[in-house]
Parts: structure tokens; sequence; C-alpha cells
């Protein structure tokens, strides 16, 4: 038995409460900061009556960031999750086939090699654009390596993603090794993920990515169930199963490319949001996929603010904070996954 | 006579260079039961991905329902036929009663329906007081009558499915001898509501006491297709297996009984 065995009849209700807690944690991120601000502040914002300064906080700086702190941890659970149903393995990470390492190196060669380039496009810097070029080569490399006529392994396509990572971390070490003493500071710091920089340009577009994203994969979700059985036995339930893996995995490198252009590595939000989830409501993808987005969501915008205001006013890389977190969850989810049902 | 579900018509396959089938032709009317038997390579597994569709003929036809096998799109195969298959990866915590559910992705029924017809093939299977039960909990045995009631449930009503067809790829493999014959019975008596059934076995004698008909392999070609009783001989067996067998009658029900 799980949690949650009557799911069907609970679900607007489940929903709703996730929707709320995000929407909660939204307002204690607007809070919480270098400079704090209590609800009544945040209403004098809200109805316009606020100082120049709490205007220009708020609206400038921290909703954004709020905001994209949402949309990305909501799009790295989702991409998780999608991961997971493919390689029909609860335990799989998107970076496992690559993306994160190669987007390392991307934004490792801009940083060492491009150093004195300025320029950005749609609000992504030169170095985030580095990254999801990077993170998109090797996913299309590992595809490609993986993919042969008569379909998509996805254990070649596990091998080939460990492959390219060793590839890439290789080069990013050896980008590492010519670069100077400020280059490695940058580089290490982009590793730790972070989420300053955020304006309305990446807000519109991680939530124009995200949207779509959700939309594909949701659309897919019955297919996704079938997956779970076996490739096969998901063709002998109608479904084309290399359409939907070459789906997924565009899905995956999108999202995963332009969550660490926008943000950097962030580790552990995809593996351990979809897992949590399906102890909760079972693995149906109809109720894992939206939840997870939630559930990723408001984690992430809880990180951040920690991140914000625990040795404020510097800052803490989330990517370091989520970590932090994820792994012990993880390992004692590991710990007690015999008693859960949860599969290997 | 009816109209053949499933015609089989001189059909070869070829698999990586190595002929796994030789011109074998062979049909099967609504509510026949055949099981395909035949020593390790004869190409049993072969003949029932050539039917499932999983392995392409490299000569010869396969028809669906009167329509060449090729012709038929995934979906529309999935709403008539199903499959079996030896053993399931699936490793998430599905319940049962989900598990059976997925049988049900292929139509679109609607929630109340689909519920009834899970309802009802978990019935079929002795599985209802296990619905609530994680899939990954069950035993092995379970795990495939789960299966089972799945692929029955895939082609529950003759009202959305048209003539029908199920496949099973050694279904008693993993279960004792009790369950074996159980599982035999659900099938035969499923077989009777005018399903196709074709499943490969091993046990011969299971066979024996199930099948209306068997069809003989050896080395990829078809060498016999009969009532058992009328198929099968102690040269049959030695010819097949090279293992000496005698054949008796079961005292009450008649059917041939091999002992080794």
């Amino acid at each position: 038995m799980r949690p949650l065995a009557q799911i069907a009849h609970l679900w607007s209700a489940l929903l709703l409460g996730a929707a709320l807690l995000l929407a909660l944690s939204m307002l204690v991120s607007l809070c919480f900061g270098a400079v704090v601000f209590s609800p009544a502040n945040l209403w004098a914002w809200l109805t316009g009556s606020a100082d120049a300064q709490a205007q220009l906080i708020l609206g400038q700086l921290r909703l954004p960031r709020t905001l994209l702190a949402a949309l990305v941890g909501g799009l790295l659970a989702v991409c998780g999750t999608a991961t997971q149903g493919l390689f029909r393995n609860s335990l799989a990470d998107p970076s496992l086939i690559g993306v994160s390492a190669g987007a390392a190196a991307g934004a490792s060669g801009v940083i060492v090699l491009l150093n004195d380039v300025q320029w950005s496009l749609w609000g992504l810097s030169l170095v985030s654009l580095g990254a999801f070029a990077g993170g998109l080569l090797v996913v299309l490399l590992v595809y490609r390596l993986a993919s042969t006529a008569t379909g998509t392994s996805v254990v070649t396509m596990l091998l080939a993603g460990m492959a390219f990572t060793f590839l890439a971390g290789a080069l990013t070490s050896l980008l590492e090794f010519f670069a100077d003493n400020e280059m490695l500071r940058r580089i290490s710091l982009w590793r730790m993920g972070g989420l300053d920089g955020a304006d309305n340009l990446r807000v519109g577009l991680l939530a124009l990515v995200t949207g779509a994203v959700v939309l594909v994969l949701l659309r897919q979700r019955r297919a996704l169930n079938a997956l779970l059985l076996g490739e096969s036995e998901a063709r002998h339930l109608g479904v084309d199963v290399q359409r939907l893996q070459r789906t997924v995995i565009v899905c995956v490198a999108l999202g995963m490319g332009v969550a660490v252009a926008a943000a950097g590595t962030i580790a552990f939000i995809g593996l351990v949001v979809p897992h949590i989830v399906r102890m909760l409501v079972g693995p149906d993808h109809r109720y894992v996929l939206p939840l997870s987005g939630f559930v990723g969501a408001t984690l992430l915008v809880l990180a951040d603010t920690f991140a914000r205001s625990l040795i404020s006013p510097t800052e803490l890389p989330v990517g370091l904070v989520t970590a932090f977190i994820g792994a012990p969850v993880f390992i004692s989810l590991l710990r007690q996954r015999r008693y859960q049902g949860i599969g290997g | 006579m009816a109209n053949p579900v499933l015609e089989v018509r001189q059909a070869s396959v070829t698999l990586d260079g190595v002929e796994r089938l030789r011109e074998v032709s062979f049909s099967l009317t609504p509510g026949e039961m055949a099981v395909i038997i035949g020593p390790n390579g004869a190409g049993k597994t072969s003949l029932l991905r050539l039917v499932a569709g999983e392995l392409a003929a490299s000569a010869g036809t396969v028809y669906l329902a009167g329509k060449e096998s090729v012709q038929w799109s995934l979906a529309q195969r999935a709403r008539q036929f199903a499959v079996l298959p030896q053993t399931s990866s699936l490793n998430f915590p599905f319940t049962v009663a989900e598990v059976v559910a997925l049988g049900r992705s292929p139509h679109s029924t609607g929630q109340q329906l689909d519920a009834e017809i899970v309802a009802a093939a978990l019935d079929a299977v002795d599985m209802t007081h296990l619905r609530d039960r994680l899939y990954t909990h069950l035993s092995g045995g379970e795990k495939q009558r789960a299966h089972l009631a799945r692929v029955m449930a895939q082609i529950w009503r003759a009202e959305d499915a048209g003539e029908r067809l199920l496949l099973l790829d050694e279904p008693t493999a993993s279960l004792d001898l009790g369950h074996q014959q159980q599982l035999m019975q659900r099938v035969r008596d499923f077989a009777a509501q005018g399903v196709a059934v074709l499943l490969v076995l091993h046990d011969l004698n299971l066979a024996l006491s199930f099948a209306d008909r068997l069809l003989v392999l050896q080395e990829g070609r078809l060498i016999a297709d009969g009532p058992s009783a009328e198929v099968l001989s102690p040269e049959l067996l030695r010819r097949l297996f090279g293992a000496s067998a005698e054949l008796f009658h079961h005292p009450r029900t008649g059917r041939p009984i091999v002992l080794l």
C-alpha cells in the first residue's frame, strides 16, 4: 500500500495544495534576503504604495529571481521524471546522458577562451549559451551513437553518456589547466549553480520552454506509463516507442540545456523530487509529472531563499544548498527503498 | 468454419543470416487454442514474434483478421492482439490494479468501463484481493498472473476489439504446478469466449491437457499440425527430442500423457 492509495479522488485537492505550497514558498522568498521585508511591506508593494527602494528590490531583483527559481526547479524535476521514465529506472538522472558535463565543458570553454567577449542573447550571457550548446551537443552525440536503424538502445545511451561525461570532464580539466586564477574562480562558481542575474527576459524564456516541455511530456503520459512495462510491451500496447524516446530526449535536452544555461548545474532536484513524489502517489505519469513540477519549483525557491539569507549579504551558490539537502535525503531513501517498494 | 483470425502463409524468417522459420503455414480460428512445441532452437519464439509483428517475414505473409500483418498500425494492432512476454522488467511500484489498467491504454472506452473490465480481469485470475498491493512486492507467480490479467483486459470485450488473438510465450515458466494448471485453465476459459490463443509451452503434458491443437516445430519447419491425440506419437517424440518416451492415455479424460 502507498500513502495515497485513492489518488484519483484526491487529485484536484492535491494539485491545488501543491500550487498553494509553491505560492507560499514564493512569498517567503520575496520576504527574505539581504533586506528583510514584512508581509505588510509586501502588501504595500503589491498595492503600489511602497518606497522606491522596496519597489526596486522586490520588483527588479527578488520577483524575477523567485520566478526563475520556480521555473528552473520545476523544469529540472519534470525533466528528471521523464528521464527516469525513459530509462525505466527510478534512480536515473538527466546528467546520465551527459547534459551536465557537456554544459560544464561549454561554459568553461567560453570562460577561458572567450573571456573578453561581452555579448548576450535573450537575456543569456555568452557563458550560458556555451553551456546550452555544450549540453545539447553531448546529448545529440550520445543519441546518435545509441541509435541504429532498428531503434535506440537505452543501455548504449547510458554507456555513451558515461563516455561523453568523461570526455567532457577531461576537456573541462584541460581548460582549467590553462585558465588563470580569476577564470578558475568563475568556472568553479558557475559549476555550483546560482540564480543571480535573473531578469524578466530570462524569466520569459524559461517560462516559454518550461511550458512547452511540460505540455509535450504530459501528452505522452499514457505512453510513458506503458513504457515502464518494457519496450516491446509498450509496442504491443500500441506505443510508437522510437518516437516516444525521441520526443522525451528532445524535451529533456532542451529543458536541461535551458535550465543549466540559466542557473548552472543544480544537483539532486531532478533525481530526488520525482522519487519522493512517486512514493506518495505511485508511478503514474499523469500525476507524477505535474506534481513533480510543483514540488521541484517549491524546493528550489526555498533552497534559493536559504542560499540568499544564510550568510547575507554574501550568497551561497544554490547548487551547494540543494546538494547538501538532496544527498542526505537520497541516502535515506536508498536505505528505505526495500520497504517502500521502489524499484532499482 | 469461421474466418481465421490468424493465417500464416508460407512464411520464412531469416535472422542474422540464419533461417529460423522455413515456409510455415497454418491458421487459427476464434476460440481455438493452439500450442507450439518443439526442441530448443526449433523456432518457437521466432514464430510467436513473427505473428506479434516483432519479426518481419523474409518470405510469405502473415494475415491478421484477413488483413496483411504489415498493414496494421501499432494502435490498431494493440486493440485486437495482445502479447504476454516470458518475463517482464517492470520495477516501478504500480499497484496490481494499475498494472492491469495499463492493458486498457490502447482503448478510449472511458474510466467507468475500464474500471469494470480491470475488476473483471482481476477476478478472472483470482487476484481481486491483491488489487491494491504494490506490484514490486508480488511473488514471481503473482506477477505473471497480474500480466495475464493485463493482456486479457487489453482484449476483454469483443465490442471494442473485434476479432481477438492472444499470444503467450511460455506463460507458465515461473509458476509452480498448481498455478500452472490454474493459469492454463484461465487461458482456456478466455479462449472459450471467442479469443484465438497461440502459445509456446515447454511442458508437453501441460500442452496435451489444455491444447485443442499442437503445432510441432523442428528446425524451423512445421512438421505436424493437428489435434494433440492425433499428432503425438512415440516416434515423433524420439525424432524431436531424441528421447525415448511412452505415450499413455489419461484414464478419465482420455487425453494423451507423455512419460519419459
